[in-house]
């Protein structure tokens, strides 16, 4: 049993290794299976992006003191985004790959502490301070969003909208292509937006 | 009421307080410095003035170029002006590359300063101030990073005539001036094929330690920021190949290029654009500067096609094909259509043709003119079908026996089909014999747009079906053949000897390709051959017994001969070559070194299958008077071997606008033009093009 489990964990790092070093700083493109993970949340459990297959999943990349980060959690559009997708029983993972000691960086205290003061709605929000998903998914800014869909296949990765600053004043009005993505999916129609530009801070991986 | 008269009064303090407290020229924020300046202490009505935005940062502080990078947020300035004043987009500064973990954003330490024009109409009132203000937001990042603003202010005089300000102001604006790229002349051509963005320009216009330099793109998602990218000097291009991003440009691209200049040392920059030209053309740069028209390949293909029906391989072919005329006649109808018949195998071959070199350019193959016979495949099913040829006319065997086997039985084959498989067999046995205006014809013709490669192919096509059409349409002609009689036999058995020496040209590039072993297979398959032939000759006069015998190790051998043609070309190894000392092996990469060391570098491009190319070196390039010249003017002499694939050659090749060897370029020391020199060589013109190179001894 132990060894099983052990083995199942060097299979799952060799995977994202093997993934980090394939895709480099390069990124899965939407159309392609999306790279597969395990990691841990803030509650301790262990979320095998495999598992939800049959389910459609949202990738937030965050860092709660980036002003990009603040702009969205500010003005309730995350987490207003994060109740929609709870509801249409998409399955949405906040992923934190700040190192320690660099910005954003939190324990899991302070990440379940941010979600209850924010009101946020995640389904769990995941802490890989080695930055390996991220680098292995091409995560440059927070926020960076990504949708897989049912059948494991990226559909869309980029920004949460295309007004690309840091002003809350700028969220109304902003086509914000993860909603508009979810309800193509909902739909079954193709993404209409796939891919967009990232906007926000930089994510701080570590060196 | 009460609310109307609070919204009334926070309206008037509102407006109070702008009026009072109009913005000030600067401003500090938590990690920068800001000011607006202009260049004029008085603007000109008509014209109007610089505004310069200049961001003090503090020490290790970045702020974003217009495009970002993998992150980050550009500058932005809006103005508020009055009417008749028009504020320009941003003038910005060089950028820098400012990684982070494994991506990289494009920005500035330091003080960047970011230029505006600021146009005033020419029917300003004279004499009335000029009031502009500008909301500067801007991020800030050392680590992390905070969006900043500030909102500034200037008061201008405005009158007929400018009047410039005083330093330091002059001297920031040229400092500014000074770091912002430098917009290149002309454009230069970018392509996205295959997984990577290729952009070329004229090598003049950026003398560039090639390392040293990186492009910003102007637009996020043209490229990739983060992964490297490869510049080099190739010809007289500057060539640059890097990942292509998200969303890969279109039509335009543009953006800035920094380097460290050659000369100097200094860091310089560039403002580059280039025009899509297509995946077709991604290897051949040379297209977009120096078409030559459709029209002119035409007239090239067809004129090509005409000189083909000379080469040793095709004309006996034809011989044999005129002197069937000459023996059956025919009435005029029938003599058309063999000429018809005739051509539409020409033609067919060339489509066939066209259509594999189109298929294998879009398929990414490097694929030239000559290319079949890169394959040892075709050089041996070459020399197997020559060499059964030249037999059967040696032989005297009876035409139109139906022989089996090699292409021969069928263009002896009377009517229609033999005439078809006759202009088939001109088309294949004429391609390695690559005359010099085809080379032109097809060169042009694989950076076409498919249907136009096509139209060139069957043009050339046409051209060597010309002659023997002319003769099936105008009888009158056929007249000045002499008549049939004894001479025919002997004028069919001398035509076997071209054949023959076609046929040990051929082994000889076979043996270049497949070795020593692999070539005494070949030889023995055509021994073999040879035997089948003659026990075929014999066995057609006897009967019974005999005959059976022969017929059955006739085509033992056959099969013998094809088993070993299939193995010689399986077993193939590279040969070793045997190192010419006089010459290095061709690296595109060393030339700009060598010349920058001030040496000469002269290329041949050649290949064993290239006719043109051997009889250039005995005639020309191996003679003592140019190996001397050579060495007298201590020129790099480089060979690059095509005989079998090699795409650094055929990029190269291509780059020049050329499809084939040969190709001979000479490079003077130093960074001046390449001199492309003719593809028939004599030693006089060699000797001149190097005598031409003691200029740059001199100038030196």
């Amino acid at each position: 049993m132990q060894l099983s489990t052990q083995l199942k964990i060097s299979i799952m790092a060799l995977l994202v290794f093997a993934q980090t070093a394939l895709a480099g700083p390069g990124e899965p493109e939407v159309g392609q299976p999306a790279p597969l993970f395990s990691a841990t949340d803030s509650n301790g459990k262990i979320h095998n992006l495999a598992d939800y297959r049959g389910k459609v999943v949202v990738l937030e990349w965050t860092n709660h003191d980036c002003p990009y980060v603040r702009k969205h959690y500010g003005a309730g559009n995350m987490q207003a985004l994060q109740n929609e997708a709870r509801e249409a029983d998409v399955v949405w993972l906040t992923v934190i790959s700040s190192a320690p000691g660099k910005q954003g960086y939190v324990d899991p205290a302070k990440a379940n502490e941010l979600t209850s003061s924010r009101n946020a709605a995640p389904h769990a929000v995941l802490l890989e301070p080695d930055g390996a998903i991220g680098k292995a998914y091409g995560a440059r800014t927070t926020p960076h969003m990504y949708i897989i869909d049912a059948e494991g296949v990226l559909r869309y990765k980029g920004g949460i909208d295309d007004k690309p600053t840091s002003d809350p004043a700028d969220i109304d009005g902003a086509n914000n292509y993860v909603r508009a993505a979810l309800a193509d999916l909902a739909s079954g129609a193709d993404v209409r937006t796939p891919v967009s530009r990232p906007y926000g801070c930089s994510v701080k991986y570590g060196t | 009421m009460t609310r109307l008269i609070f919204t009334l009064a926070a309206a008037i303090w509102l407006a109070g307080a702008t009026a009072e407290a109009a913005a000030p020229a600067q401003a500090t924020t938590g990690h920068a410095r800001v000011e607006l300046f202009a260049e004029h202490a008085v603007a000109a009505a008509g014209d109007g003035t610089w505004l310069a935005l200049r961001l003090t940062l503090d020490d290790g502080w970045h702020t974003y170029w217009k495009n970002p990078g993998d992150s980050g947020e550009a500058t932005r300035l809006e103005w508020s002006v009055p009417d008749g004043v028009e504020p320009g987009e941003i003038v910005w500064p060089a950028p820098e590359r400012i990684p982070f973990g494994p991506f990289v954003n494009f920005g500035f330490h330091g003080a960047p300063v970011h230029l505006v024009k600021l146009n005033i109409a020419d029917d300003w009132p004279v004499g009335q101030p000029l009031r502009v203000e500008v909301l500067a937001n801007w991020l800030v990042c050392e680590e992390i990073c905070i969006p900043e603003e500030a909102t500034l202010g200037l008061e201008l005089e405005v009158a007929r005539v400018a009047q410039s300000a005083a330093e330091p102001v002059a001297g920031i604006f040229a400092a500014a001036r000074a770091a912002t790229p430098v917009a290149l002349p002309l454009s230069g051509a970018f392509t996205v094929a295959d997984g990577a963005l290729q952009i070329e320009l004229a090598r003049g216009d950026i003398a560039a330690a090639a390392e040293t330099l990186f492009f910003f793109p102007d637009q996020w998602g043209w490229i990739e920021p983060s992964t490297p990218q490869t510049w080099s000097y190739r010809g007289q291009k500057l060539v640059g190949r890097m990942a292509p991003g998200p969303a890969p440009p279109a039509g335009e691209f543009a953006g800035v290029a920094v380097y460290t200049a050659i000369q100097s040392g200094e860091r310089r920059a560039v403002r580059i654009s280039a025009v899509d030209i297509g995946a077709a053309v991604a290897e051949t740069p040379q297209a977009a500067t120096t078409p030559m028209s459709v029209w002119q390949a035409l007239v090239f293909a067809i004129l090509g096609g005409l000189i083909l029906n000379l080469m040793p391989c095709v004309l006996p072919v034809l011989s044999i094909k005129a002197l069937s005329l000459v023996a059956h006649g025919g009435t005029r109808s029938e003599l058309r259509r063999s000429g018809i018949a005739y051509t539409a195998g020409v033609l067919g071959c060339f489509a066939l043709l066209g259509l594999i070199l189109v298929g294998l350019r879009s398929a990414g193959e490097a694929a030239g003119w000559g290319f079949q016979l890169q394959s040892p495949g075709f050089v041996a099913a070459m020399s197997y079908m020559l060499f059964a040829m030249a037999l059967v006319l040696s032989l005297g065997l009876d035409p139109g026996a139906g022989l089996a086997g090699a292409g021969d039985g069928l263009t002896r084959r009377g009517g229609l089909s033999g005439s078809f498989f006759t202009g088939a067999l001109a088309a294949v046995v004429a391609t390695p014999c690559t005359a010099p205006f085809m080379a032109a014809a097809i060169g042009f013709a694989l950076i076409q747009p498919a249907a136009v490669a096509m139209t060139i192919m069957l043009a050339l096509g046409f051209g060597l079906a010309l002659p023997f059409v002319l003769l099936t349409f105008v009888p009158a002609w056929t007249r000045w053949l002499p008549r049939p009689g004894a001479w025919m036999s002997r004028l069919k058995q001398g035509l076997a000897f071209p054949l023959y020496a076609t046929v040990v040209w051929l082994l000889w590039v076979a043996g270049q390709q497949v070795g020593i072993d692999g070539l005494v297979r070949l030889l023995f398959g055509l021994l073999l051959l040879a035997l089948a032939l003659w026990l075929y000759s014999v066995w057609r006069r006897e009967v019974g017994a005999a005959r059976q015998v022969a017929t059955v190790v006739s085509i033992a051998a056959l099969g013998a001969a094809l088993v070993l043609g299939v193995t010689s070309v399986r077993k193939a190894e590279p040969a070793v070559r045997v190192a010419d000392s006089s010459s290095v092996p061709f690296a595109e990469d060393d030339i700009a070194a060598i010349r920058a060391s001030g040496r000469a570098v002269f290329v041949n491009m050649t290949a064993a299958w290239c006719i043109t190319c051997l009889v250039n070196e005995r005639v020309a390039l191996d003679t003592r008077a140019v190996r001397d010249a050579l060495s007298a003017r201590d020129v790099v002499y480089m060979k690059g071997d095509w005989t079998n694939r090699d795409a650094a050659i055929t990029r190269y090749l291509a780059s020049f606008g050329r499809a084939g060897v040969p190709l001979y370029v000479l490079y003077p020391p130093g960074d001046g033009a390449p001199r492309v020199l003719p593809q028939i060589l004599t030693e006089s013109s060699l000797l001149e093009a190097l005598g031409a190179l003691d200029q740059y001894g001199e100038a030196t």
